[in-house]
């Protein structure tokens, strides 16, 4: 039996409307949004959502430097992250709870400007995602539909 | 019966970013270059800067687990 999760299409991208949580980092339930980035083969949470949840960055390890939206970063090492989507079912308003991998980023820049831009950018989910979830992507924009679809 | 609190945060969530797409347009003219939190369809602070943004909200000790923190530019940033 399938399942959908819906995507918002916001300013042109899929968005994912989340509830995280990891006790390990003190986060309780926090509302999180994610865009879907096939063309990211990982998943991120932003330099922005790293500040706001107050994920504890030092004396983490830093897998790799990465490039992301035109500037660059730390990719930071965190366990991972309980996180709960809402199914599509409108009559029964119900969520799914999967255990996703996901990285910090945390800009490399120090000057004011470059730290802004860096700020900017949103979390995403990219293709890592979708494997591990065993999820698939459906998306049809020209009749704003666009859907995760995962296995009960 | 009552939902969730997962469940409640969920459908507010998506509710808020609907009414953000819905919004679009005119938050990029009233507050662009700006990062604005906002929650239950209506702007709760505003500012140039992130991190005095969080303080704001902070201060005024507002719940941020149930708020999205957004940039608002005119000019899109490619992925």
């Amino acid at each position: 039996m399938k399942e959908r999760i819906p995507l918002q299409i916001i300013d042109g991208r899929l968005v994912l409307a989340t509830v995280i949580e990891n006790r390990s980092l003190r986060i309780s339930h926090k509302l999180m949004d994610f865009v879907i980035d096939t063309g990211s083969p990982d998943s991120y949470i932003s330099d922005k959502d790293v500040r706001t949840l107050q994920i504890p960055t030092k004396n983490r390890p830093t897998v790799e430097d990465v490039g992301f939206g035109g500037t660059s970063f730390k990719q930071i090492e965190i366990p991972k992250m309980t996180m709960h989507i809402l199914k599509e079912d409108k009559a029964n308003k119900e969520y799914h709870t999967l255990k996703v991998s996901l990285s910090a980023l945390k800009t490399t820049k120090t000057n004011d400007k470059n730290k802004q831009i860096a700020q900017t950018l949103p979390s995403i989910l990219g293709l890592d995602f979708l494997i591990e979830q065993k999820i698939s992507l459906h998306v049809i924009l020209e009749e704003k539909i666009a859907y995760l679809e995962l296995e009960k | 019966m009552s939902e969730s609190p997962i469940l409640q945060m969920l459908v507010s969530g998506q509710n808020d970013l609907t009414w953000y797409q819905s919004n679009l347009k005119k938050l990029k003219s009233k507050y662009n270059n700006k990062f604005i939190a906002f929650h239950n369809k209506e702007v709760i602070d505003v500012d140039k800067d992130f991190e005095r943004l969080t303080q704001k909200l902070q201060e005024k000790n507002i719940d941020t687990s149930n708020i999205f923190i957004k940039f608002v530019g005119k000019i899109k940033a490619i992925l």
